[in-house]
């Protein structure tokens, strides 16, 4: 038998012991190796998190329910960077674009804003373009994924750009929106079925109405889109044939496939597309059904709608008739889940019980061919899609921009942004963000499943509502008018086309820079 | 030129104290009023793109916008009742406090008209809001007063709205403008009120043909203020209403702000400002040209 020395021993374990542990090592080439059959590819971490980072943002929300989440955020980053302040506040969300277009005005804006739209700040110069940023890789994903843009959920950068194909956002989170109704409303009129399509929900409406309680209380303003979001939804299927004769300036062997929505993804409608095509008659209110249907099918559910105060009153009292009972039906997203629950919750512990309803969620019924012919490719996606996001203020210091777009990789990594998005409001026990994660791999708050922005359908909307904000102020003077009778359907087709166009003239000087005035003439030619 | 020099030489310490104010005025009211006039002439969003267009935005407005002219005359009408509401009342409520006997109500009086100029005007406008909802206490006033057929939505209907916005603020007491005409009234000599007393005239008599004609410089100044301040203003129809329901409650003031703010359209906003300048301008010329002649 070998003898072997006690020394010989010790140096033999101590080997085995460090060959052990050499196996936890953080050792990127080690990881490779121990994850190399993970069905995520995995590329070596060549980018090391910044260390020479110093400096001071300021980090402006929209949202109360943010707040939390931003704060803890900028407390994990500036553990990891010593010298960087991040300091987070919140704005209120009324009248939040007059505000931030006066801070940028005088140059007071903060670095970042967490905001629902950017593109409007782009075009004011006020903002910066992330396209190039959003190639490089993140330091903080443990994904392995190439490009920072590469963690996100497909199709939504690609959404998040503008007409000129500038990313402008960082997305944070999509929304989701559905039908929440009153259950115990709902049984008593007789209801034992949830609407469908369209004209189910036209039944159902009716007999809602018959037991005297107003079936859908919406506001007519732009405070309450209820009415809007429809007709969105409504005219990317009715408008989806026209898709290949709007999008003229596509890629190279680019084809349309209605049934794949990633057939349109990195194609956008620009601005000389659109107005080429409203001037073809392709998208004009006027003169092309598929523009019109949406609006007519949707003015059918006026007469189940609280016409006695839809002009007067704001959107929350909207929402205060449904928490109230006093309505059967609200068309809301995600974020109103929270507030639901915790009211409810509320009244039942006042002793309110029969102010405490149960609830469900349903999709937003769909159109069918009986209510429009223009449904050649496919139907309705369900609304869902960018709710917000982070935009970076156009600065000067270098060295700020780089601290802003290096604190949004940090808070956009999988494994940061999971643990954002799980936080729960230690007073209601409910996740502080009910939206979904633009971020691959977080798991969405539990009751939001019916609101997943299942997109089964290819959707690039050829034509829509409003084209700028003025055009969306004329739609709702309009939309009322229409609403309330005042003007014929005709009428209201008649205004919505002057105004689209109006607004499509606006387009074409802000974008000025950026489109092909050779191509655009010459199809302006044709038409002639 | 040069006693002139020599002049400013000598009081040149009055001239330093004053240039700090001057420089102020300069910065902050003379550089943006002629800097609006120059972009007013442009297509300019207010950032990066200012295209010249000469007089555009003003023949755009006053011949093809459909909402400006409207808008005119709706301030027209608010002008017109918020004078008469501003120079009736105060005047009316100066008048009773003036004959007060004993001075110290009348100086708890003229505290309590002061008052509530203290609080914030966007309250009493989120109050009125909140009188005017569906629920409200107009709606409720009319209900208890067996008139319930009366009831609307008084700001969300075309047809009063406009109304509803006159009515706010009912019953119009301005503590300022009282105050204003509270120290005409000091000003009237005490001997004009006795040989009114001797040619024996009465209450009504004595208000028409001895006050009211002395009160003639504060009603002006008070009219003009009331132009001023109607004209400019449009806060109270922004939280009241947005100018809708449809464009019933448009009024020029609200438009330079969407056109500056909500549209990006600064030349245009710029235009719907200098109009309004030009019309304070020409009404106040009026109203000054006709203080010289009475």
């Amino acid at each position: 038998m070998l003898k072997v020395s006690r020394k010989t021993m010790a140096i033999l374990l101590i080997i085995l012991l460090v060959s052990a542990l050499s196996g936890c090592t953080k050792d990127p080439k080690k990881q490779q190796a121990v994850t190399e059959t993970s069905p995520t590819p995995q590329v070596e971490q060549k980018t090391p998190v910044p260390d020479d980072l110093k400096g001071e943002i300021s980090v402006v929300t929209l949202y109360k329910e943010n707040v939390k989440n931003l704060e803890q955020a900028a407390k994990d980053y500036m553990a990891l960077h010593a010298n960087v302040t991040v300091n987070v506040k919140q704005m209120p969300y009324d009248g939040y674009g007059a505000w931030l277009k006066t801070q940028y005005l005088t140059d007071q804006a903060p670095e970042v804003v967490f905001t629902e739209g950017a593109n409007e700040f782009k075009t004011t110069d006020n903002i910066i373009s992330l396209n190039d940023f959003l190639n490089e890789p993140n330091p903080y994903s443990k994904s392995g994924k190439a490009a920072w843009k590469d963690d996100f959920v497909n199709p939504y950068i690609e959404l998040s750009k503008d007409a000129g194909g500038s990313v402008n956002m960082i997305p944070w989170s999509l929304y989701g929106i559905g039908m929440y109704y009153n259950k115990t409303l709902f049984d008593k009129a007789g209801v034992i079925e949830l609407p469908k399509t369209w004209n189910e929900f036209m039944d159902v409406s009716g007999k809602l109405k018959a037991t005297g309680v107003t079936p859908w209380a919406v506001a007519l303003k732009p405070s309450d889109a209820q009415t809007a979001w429809p007709l969105f939804i409504m005219h990317a299927a009715t408008t989806r044939s026209l898709v290949p004769e709007v999008n003229l300036l596509h890629k190279d062997n680019w084809s349309f496939d209605s049934n794949n929505p990633l057939s349109v993804q990195g194609e956008t409608i620009t601005a000389e597309e659109r107005y080429v095509a409203f001037k073809k008659g392709l998208i004009d209110p006027v003169k092309s059904k598929q523009m019109a249907d949406p609006y007519r099918i949707m003015k059918e559910a006026a007469k189940f709608m609280n016409t006695k105060n839809f002009t007067a009153i704001e959107g929350a009292d909207a929402i205060n008739d449904f928490l109230n009972g006093k309505s059967a039906m609200l068309y809301q997203g995600t974020w109103y889940l929270p507030t639901l629950q915790s009211k409810l919750a509320e009244f039942k512990k006042s002793g309110k019980n029969d102010k405490a309803f149960e609830f469900g969620i349903f999709p937003f019924p769909e159109i069918t061919m009986e209510n429009t012919d223009t449904l050649a490719l496919g139907g309705v996606n369900q609304s869902a899609g960018l709710r917000n996001g982070f935009m970076v203020k156009k600065m000067k210091d270098d060295n700020k921009t780089k601290i802003a777009i290096d604190f949004l990789k940090f808070i956009t990594s999988p494994e940061q942004a999971d643990k954002l998005f799980k936080m729960e409001d230690p007073a209601t026990g409910f996740r502080y963000i009910t939206d979904i994660s633009t971020v691959q791999g977080v798991a969405p708050m539990p009751g939001t499943e019916q609101m997943q922005p299942k997109q089964q359908w290819a959707d690039l909307t050829a034509g829509g509502v409003n084209y700028d904000q003025k055009d969306w102020d004329e739609f709702w003077i309009q939309w009322q008018q229409y609403f309330t009778d005042k003007i014929t359907f005709e009428e209201f087709l008649k205004q919505r086309s002057k105004s689209n166009l109006a607004a499509l003239e606006r387009n074409l000087k802000t974008f000025d820079k950026d489109i092909d005035k050779v191509w655009m003439e010459k199809q302006l030619k044709d038409i002639k | 030129m040069m006693p002139l020099v020599k002049s400013m030489a000598r009081k040149k310490y009055i001239y330093i104290s004053l240039l700090p104010a001057f420089m102020l005025l300069v910065t902050f009211q003379y550089i943006p009023f002629f800097n609006a006039f120059y972009r007013s002439f442009f297509d300019w969003n207010g950032a990066n793109r200012a295209e010249f267009v000469g007089l555009d935005n003003f023949i755009d407005l006053l011949f093809r916008n459909p909402d400006y002219l409207p808008s005119l005359g709706r301030m027209g009408v608010i002008v017109l009742v918020q004078i008469l509401q501003g120079v009736i009342m105060s005047l009316f409520l100066a008048t009773l406090i003036n004959h007060v006997k004993s001075e110290r109500t009348k100086y708890l009086y003229r505290v309590f008209v002061i008052l509530p100029a203290v609080v914030p005007g966007i309250i009493g406008t989120l109050l009125w809001k909140n009188f005017y909802s569906t629920d409200g206490l107009i709606n409720q006033i009319l209900v208890f007063l067996g008139q319930a057929h009366y009831t609307t939505t008084w700001l969300g209907n075309e047809h009063t709205a406009l109304l509803a916005i006159l009515f706010m603020g009912f019953p119009w007491i301005n503590g300022t403008f009282t105050l204003i005409y509270l120290a005409g009234y000091i000003g009237i000599n005490s001997e004009i009120y006795d040989a009114a007393n001797i040619d024996g005239v009465n209450i009504w008599s004595r208000f028409w043909k001895v006050e009211f004609p002395l009160l003639l410089p504060q009603t002006r100044l008070i009219v003009l203020l009331a132009l001023i301040g109607s004209i400019q203003n449009y806060e109270n129809i922004l939280i009241l209403t947005n100018g809708g329901p449809g464009t019933s409650t448009l009024v020029p003031g609200l438009m330079l702000f969407q056109y500056a703010f909500s549209y990006s359209q600064m030349g245009y906003a710029c235009a719907i400002g200098i109009l309004l300048f030009m019309i304070i301008i020409t009404i106040t010329i009026i109203n000054q040209s006709w203080g010289r002649e009475s």
